[in-house]
């Protein structure tokens, strides 16, 4: 668990954040607590493993809730929590062991011990299995790039550029030549190039200035110098 | 000893088949397990490559798909229903089973949640992470907003591993699933003292219609079984000690079956009533049949009250409002249309087919096919269960749960019952399974010959017939799988166009601004674009009237300034067809269900030259109007 709260706390790879921490937020406050309440030979090694993931959602749901009455929840208390809890339940369970007063009697787990071929015939299967969601991931994938289209959005841009407007264009898989024009009672305000991939987002901030009388902003998007999409504000969302 | 423990201990051991004798003594074998789990791999993989021809709208994505669930299922269940698998191979087995057709659900989408539930979740446990307190209000399921248990976890596992919430999420209910089919396991084990009918009881409860989907996503029901199954097994280890006033543990357990009440109490209202109502039930039988009385304290009424209190007071001091908004609702609703059905206000629902979408034949024969076998348990069960030598009140109060089931069946007759027959089969497939374990489970097998095999073969085909049935029954044949887009079409309408304006609400949209929205693209941008959907009417009026009517009128416009509406979101492809799940906004809307003809493309249309409707958003399917030249003209 040191090695885990030293994890928690500093900023090691993703990959082995994740490999170190999974087992403090999943496995170990729900196995102390259980260890804590259920000394050995009390329950069966499955029992207990069923009451090590209960006991650890207790811990995050019910700890969580008295928590946040008192700090939020962010990554800092969750850590003292589930370390909390975890130590506490641990000295628990020390001290009942300690005491050694048990009517029954101690079991071992046992485990079969795996043939070769029958290790082998699980590591293909988990393979097997893994390979099962990458196909399907990549299909979902193959599906969502198969529908080109671009977006396009305008909207003022607010406080931190009075008068002006924020443009965007996402593209997914539209190609071709792409220009923005902003046009407002007939007018061209401005133009602007779209430099963008296949895939990908742009974003402008264009400085406006509109007619007194002006009753809309249209913000065209251009493809091969043709209309392709337009957004339009009016009153009450103008610039 | 007291009258329980003794009634406990009058349940019939039998003669342990060899495999289970020899478990006993320790010598445990896995078995088929290596073998049976590369079957099971298989069939993952080849529902994966029939979604993927689904996607691409290949001919042979049904065979791939359904030959795929019976690959996984058949031969677990095969050998699960023979005499020769130890009882280490039977739990191995129970959650290979368990965890391959989680897999199932993970490869219909294995990029991100698209199930409406999932996609709710996702969103509360967001707003966890960003506002470091739970309990927030949820625009897409009322309920969420009372009960924080998986959120809680979730965010704890984000938080701390740097996972996105789709991984943790996914790993948090995979590990509840995994641990949902040991502890049923166990809990059948310990009531029929055979690991066989504890692993034929997981085969039976594999095929219950929310098991494939409803049961797998990542929604708080899902992670409230396994607590609830935890709880179950700490009441029959509580109401079966030989000696209760020697027991050393006793606080101890006390103290262990109170927390996790009080976790299953503020993880989901429904799994912590039924609990509650099923540990009473048991302690009702036990102070009507056992002889002598034992004290209440010593059997299944005190887990039952504890769970029975924490809910109460979960539900009074703070889950009251939601959890009475939605549960109301869906039971109210659900009484309803029994009640016209049984006076002949209205006809019953056209079975297996929904808003256009139509069960073939043979799906069909397979539905009907599937619950003939689990309505013949029931009463087989009854008998053996009420009539029997061990007249064991954990028997009685499982074979009286399972006596809801022909009436779940019933209310499959109403739509608006359905939904409540669906989430119902969690819990009424427990007492069926174990029926099912402990008649099936004191078969004995022939032991030479074809005989056995023929046995075997024949009931594991209706055990298969049952699994295949139960999904056909539970999931519309439009959401079965993976497919191009469809209207209404809950999964089927989750697309990249949506997920693109989502994205613009999550981005340049003021979180919580007051959206208007069909149903599939609220999913969308209430979860992932931090939006909060307006549904249901203001002073009368249904606030999807702005969607239907030909012109945009005062009294559209009254509906927009009067609920505040910010924005509103406007999928023209609604104006293609009727929509598949029966409505486009809410199940309430006028002509749910009833839809001949599409929503007329000109009132999507309409918003475009509307004074004071700006279109901020426009990728040709979706277009977002800002309404502020409405709400201050």
């Amino acid at each position: 668990m040191a090695v885990g709260v030293a994890a928690a706390l500093a900023a090691p790879p993703a990959w082995l954040q994740a490999t170190l921490l999974l087992p403090l937020a999943l496995l170990l406050p729900g196995y102390a607590i259980g260890a804590a309440l259920f000394p050995p030979g009390t329950l069966s090694p499955g029992a207990r493993a069923v009451q090590t993931f209960a006991f650890g959602v207790a811990a995050a749901g019910l700890g969580g809730l008295v928590l946040q009455i008192f700090v939020g929840l962010d990554r800092t208390a969750w850590v003292a929590l589930l370390v909390g809890l975890t130590l506490a339940a641990t000295a628990v369970a020390q001290r009942r062991r300690a005491r050694g007063r048990w009517g029954a009697s101690r079991r071992r787990p046992r485990f079969s011990r795996l043939a070769p071929a029958s290790a082998l015939a699980l590591a293909v299967a988990a393979a097997v299995g893994g390979a099962a969601i990458g196909v399907a991931a990549q299909g979902a994938r193959e599906q969502q790039s198969r529908q080109a289209f671009v977006s396009l959005w305008a909207v003022p841009a607010g406080d931190a550029a009075p008068g002006s407007l924020r443009i965007g264009v996402w593209n997914h898989g539209v190609r071709g030549r792409l220009r923005i024009e902003v046009g407002s009672e007939g007018k061209v305000l401005a133009r602007l190039p779209v430099r963008l991939d296949a895939a990908g987002d742009w974003e402008a901030t264009v400085s406006l200035t509109l007619a007194a009388d002006a009753e809309s902003v249209l913000v065209t998007l251009l493809r091969n110098n043709l209309a392709f999409r337009s957004v339009e504000l009016k009153q009450g969302a103008l610039p | 000893m007291s009258g329980l423990a003794a009634a406990v201990r009058q349940r019939s051991t039998g003669a342990a088949p060899t495999a289970d004798r020899a478990a006993a003594g320790g010598h445990s074998r896995l078995g088929a397990l290596p073998l049976l789990a590369l079957t099971a791999a298989l069939g993952v993989l080849l529902v994966a490559l029939g979604n993927n021809a689904a996607r691409n709208g290949g001919g042979n994505a049904q065979l791939l798909f359904w030959g795929g669930l019976v690959v996984i299922y058949t031969p677990i269940a095969a050998r699960l229903l023979s005499e020769g698998a130890s009882r280490e191979e039977r739990l191995a087995l129970g959650v290979l089973l368990g965890l391959a057709l989680y897999l199932v659900k993970v490869v219909y989408s294995p990029t991100g949640f698209t199930l409406h539930d999932e996609l709710a979740t996702w969103r509360q446990t967001y707003d966890l992470l960003e506002t470091g307190h739970p309990l927030s209000a949820n625009p897409l399921v009322t309920g969420y907003a009372g009960f924080p248990g998986l959120e809680s976890i979730s965010a704890a596992v984000t938080q701390l591993t740097g996972l996105r919430i789709f991984i943790a999420g996914t790993l948090v209910i995979g590990l509840a699933r995994a641990l949902l089919m040991v502890g049923l396991f166990l809990f059948i084990e310990s009531a029929t003292r055979s690991p066989r009918a504890a692993g034929i009881g997981l085969a039976l409860y594999a095929c219950n219609p929310s098991f494939l989907y409803f049961d797998s996503q990542f929604g708080y029901e899902s992670l409230a079984l396994t607590i609830a199954v935890a709880i179950l097994l700490l009441a029959g280890t509580w109401s079966a000690r030989r000696t209760p006033r020697g027991d050393p543990n006793a606080a101890a357990t006390v103290v262990g079956m109170a927390i996790l009440a009080a976790t299953l109490a503020i993880t989901h209202h429904m799994s912590s009533y039924a609990v509650a109502g099923f540990l009473l039930l048991w302690a009702l039988i036990v102070a009507v049949t056992v002889r002598p009385r034992p004290s209440w304290l010593d059997g299944p009424a005190l887990p039952g009250g504890l769970v029975a209190a924490a809910g109460a007071l979960w539900f009074a001091f703070e889950a009251s409002h939601v959890t009475t908004t939605e549960l109301g609702s869906v039971f109210e609703e659900a009484a309803e249309s029994v009640l016209h059905l049984v006076t002949g206000q209205s006809g019953s629902k056209q079975l297996f087919q929904a808003a256009g979408q139509t069960n073939g034949t043979l799906a069909r024969a397979l539905g009907v096919a599937s619950v003939i076998p689990l309505l013949a348990i029931i009463p087989v069960g009854l008998w053996r269960c009420w009539r029997g030598s061990e007249r064991d009140p954990l028997w009685r109060a499982l074979s009286l749960v399972a006596v809801f089931f022909p009436l779940t069946l019933l209310l499959r007759l109403t739509e608006a019952g359905t939904e409540t027959s669906q989430r119902a089969s969690e819990f009424v497939y427990v007492g069926l399974a174990f029926l099912a374990g402990l008649l099936l489970g004191e078969l004995r097998w022939p032991r030479k010959g074809t005989g056995g095999a023929l046995l075997s073969g024949g009931i594991a085909t209706v055990a298969t017939v049952v699994f295949v049935g139960g999904f056909i029954i539970g999931e519309s044949p439009a959401t079965r799988q993976p497919g191009g887009f469809l209207v209404g079409g809950e999964t089927r309408s989750i697309t990249p166009q949506g997920l693109a304006a989502a994205k613009f609400a999550a981005e340049v949209l003021p979180p919580g601004s007051r959206v208007l929205v069909d149903r599939p693209n609220s999913t969308l941008v209430s979860s992932y674009g931090r939006l909060d959907r307006v549904s249901g009417s203001i002073e009368g009026v249904p606030v999807v009237r702005v969607f239907f009517s030909p012109i945009f009128d005062t009294v559209d416009r009254r509906i927009v300034s009067d609920d505040r509406i910010e924005y509103i979101v406007v999928d023209r492809r609604l104006s293609h067809e009727v929509p598949v799940g029966g409505y486009y906004f809410e199940g309430s809307e006028a002509r749910a269900n009833r839809y001949k003809r599409p929503i007329p493309v000109q009132s999507l249309r309409k918003f475009n030259h509307v004074r004071g409707l700006s279109r901020i958003f426009e990728n040709r399917a979706i277009a977002i109007y800002d309404t502020r030249g409405l709400l201050n003209p």
